[in-house]
């Protein structure tokens, strides 16, 4: 799902915080993917950051559609946004 | 009938099937596996009756955590021992319907006839949310109803289907389980179903994102978990103070009846020395308990706790916890066996086990008894600026349990090696006024088992221990109390060689023993010890006051630090043989317990004694 990425992407967890996107990817990986996609990170959902916690950037809280989930950066650094 | 509700976790499930059945309930667990298993029982204005089973919420039948494979296996009548469901009501949340129509359209491939319930309706449609239930049941081919499970009557469109019998038998399909391409399409079949049912999606509810910035913030969100955990404490303490004094009364008064109209004998001794001085002493701690149950029921119907494990995530993260290890050790604050189990709900088997490992740490309501009574006799009153001493004291041995979870955790971890993918993907669900009619359920629970442990196991341990402290009677000429010539005064005696270097006398020792049962015995078992040594202040339920003139302030911290650890608790450890699936680990918490609880007694005995003496 995830081949010829454009450069203008970035993964989630760069999102600045209440800045909103739009997911175009997600890199595979063996559980978490499988999870992104049930909890609704599809091409096209909207994301935003709502918050963010101290140290080193994790975990997020972020709205996906219309739920908030905690995600560890590990996890957000799946999910391309534009 | 038998009917299942199924939906996502924290969509209001539990509340449509208090809403339901009220306190019809039962719970146990599944056949063979620890998962809580909630059922009902509900009559339509009909007559008809239905079985109602509250099913573990889930994102996927592909489950990835224990809970979600127990809801998958009833749906499809795998369970061994457990009847399948004639009919699901399918749970969605108004507030984020997505998700649940998602889940709704992998449920239809179990070839089961469901209903679908909208709850939340009414937030949903305060916040803008719109959807016509006609034409989505139509595209859904299912019937589809709006509930508030939250108010009396919130339920009834579901009822009213419920009674015409107004579902339609499903298609049998083979059951596959969903591939990730699956999923992908399903969303997109979900989007465009919303629109064929001109679904208005609900705005996002400003007073939540307010909320969230104060309370997800990395230093005032960390703020306030710790001035709510320690309001709790403190309300632990002072709020029961009334109803414990209450109770402290009537059970006295109950002991000055017996007193006066039994004949002197072996029946009034039991009676009084044995039945009302154990079961007065433990009976006692209700209101503390329940105000703690209050606490946690509040916080996890308000959408609060998820937040705190996503606060607690980094935190866990260093000993090599998860932050979803949060709710089940939370839980472990009111008694570690349902703690245990609700490390379901993490994926990783090492978590897992470095969660179950540290759950016994965690101070559980039946260690809230012998902490109560100790603080009560041996820390004064008063207050410390905005405090009140003995809440301190207390915080204190909380913080002493999770302060020590936390370094074995990291013990367990590196002892297991390399650490399996962390997922953590906690939903945050909206904030919400915890619905008293949940509140009241689950406290009516609470009370009930509590009362049921008291009326039960502890009623036998204590007199079961009545009787080994009142035979063989002391010989004729015996000078000292008739205790220490009994079949207990010499096990006691004979323990205390073993406790004395941390400085517990045979009374401590013989209350010990029953304490194996349940932790809370060991304060009725004291009771009875005292009564039967001729306290009079222990026969008339003042235990606290007797141990006060009797122990030292060593003993009672000793003791104290004792049941910080305090591993003696053998449901706990069965729970942990089955979970785990074998000896081994129960083994391992028992010896690391009763070594770190010695250890830790030990230290704050000399160090008492050593700074008293200087």
């Amino acid at each position: 799902m995830n081949e010829n990425l454009s450069p203008s992407l970035r993964p989630l967890s760069a999102l600045p915080l209440g800045e909103r996107s739009v997911v175009e990817a997600i890199t595979e990986s063996a559980v978490l993917s499988r999870r992104l996609l049930e909890i609704g990170c599809i091409e096209g959902a909207a994301v935003e950051v709502v918050a963010v916690m101290w140290p080193g950037h994790d975990p997020l809280a972020v709205r996906i559609g219309g739920s908030t989930f905690a995600l560890r950066r590990q996890e957000a650094d799946l999910v391309m946004v534009r | 009938m038998r009917v299942a509700l199924i939906g996502l976790p924290n969509c209001g499930k539990t509340a449509l099937f208090n809403r339901l059945t009220g306190s019809r309930q039962k719970v146990a667990n599944y056949p063979g596996v620890t998962v809580e298993r909630k059922e009902g029982a509900f009559a339509d204005t009909k007559g008809a009756r239905y079985q109602l089973l509250d099913l573990p919420g889930l994102y996927s039948f592909k489950p990835t955590t224990l809970d979600e494979a127990i809801t998958r296996d009833v749906a499809l009548g795998r369970l061994a021992g457990e009847a399948r469901p004639e009919l699901l009501v399918l749970v969605a949340d108004a507030t984020h319907l997505s998700l649940s129509l998602r889940l709704a359209l992998e449920a239809r491939r179990l070839g089961l006839p469901m209903i679908l319930a909208i709850n939340r309706s009414d937030i949903a449609k305060r916040r803008g949310f719109q959807i016509d239930l006609s034409a989505l049941s139509r595209e859904l081919g299912i019937p589809v109803v709006e509930t508030v499970a939250t108010r009396p009557g919130g339920a009834d469109a579901l009822v009213r289907v419920l009674e015409q019998r107004g579902w339609s038998d499903a298609v049998s399909l083979a059951w596959q389980e969903p591939t990730a391409d699956d999923v992908i399409a399903a969303h997109r079949e979900v989007a465009r179903l919303l629109q064929a049912a001109h679904h208005q999606e609900p705005k996002r509810s400003s007073t939540v994102a307010v909320a969230d910035r104060v309370l997800l913030h990395p230093f005032f969100g960390m703020l306030s978990l710790a001035a709510i955990l320690f309001l709790v404490f403190q309300a632990v303490f002072s709020w029961a103070s009334g109803p414990m004094d209450m109770i402290d009364a009537g059970v006295a008064r109950v002991g000055e009846v017996l007193a006066t109209h039994l004949p002197e004998g072996a029946l009034r001794s039991l009676l009084i020395d044995g039945v009302i001085a154990g079961l007065g002493s433990v009976v006692i701690f209700l209101p503390q308990i329940l105000i703690l149950f209050a606490f946690i029921l509040v916080l996890e119907d308000s959408g609060y706790l998820p937040r705190a494990a996503y606060l607690l995530d980094r935190l866990m993260g260093s000993v090599g916890l998860s932050g979803r290890a949060f709710i089940p050790l939370l839980s472990s604050f009111a008694c570690a066996i349902p703690g245990i189990m609700a490390t379901r709900t993490i994926p990783s088997i090492r978590d897992r086990i470095a969660t179950i490992m540290v759950a016994p740490l965690m101070t559980c309501s039946a260690r809230l008894p012998v902490y109560a009574l100790l603080i009560a006799a041996f820390i004064p009153d008063r207050d410390v600026g905005i405090f009140n001493l003995q809440g301190l004291v207390l915080f204190a041995l909380y913080f002493a349990g999770i302060l020590s979870a936390l370094l074995v955790a990291y013990v367990v971890k590196r002892w297991q090696g390399v650490s399996d993918q962390h997922l953590l993907m906690l939903e945050l669900p909206d904030y919400q006024w915890p619905n008293p009619l949940n509140l009241l359920v689950g406290l009516y629970d609470r009370a009930r088992i509590f009362l049921q442990r008291v009326g039960g196991i502890i009623l036998a341990m204590v007199v079961l221990l009545w009787f080994l402290s009142t035979y063989p009677a002391p010989p004729a000429g015996a000078t000292a109390p008739a205790i220490e010539y009994s079949f207990a005064g010499y096990i006691g005696k004979a323990l205390a060689v073993v406790l004395e270097p941390i400085g517990f006398n045979w009374q401590i020792a013989i209350a010990l023993v029953p304490g194996l049962a349940a932790r809370e015995i060991a304060v009725g078992a004291l009771g009875t010890v005292y009564a039967l040594s001729g306290s009079e202040e222990a026969i008339t339920g003042a235990l606290a006051s007797t141990i006060a003139a009797e122990w030292s302030l060593a003993t009672a911290l000793a003791l104290l630090a004792w049941y910080v650890f305090a591993p003696q608790c053998l449901a706990t450890l069965a729970v942990v043989k089955r979970e785990t699936g074998g000896w081994r680990h129960p083994l391992i918490m028992a010896t690391y317990l009763f070594a770190l609880a010695y250890v830790a007694a030990f230290l704050t005995y000399r160090l008492t004694l050593m700074l008293m003496g200087a």
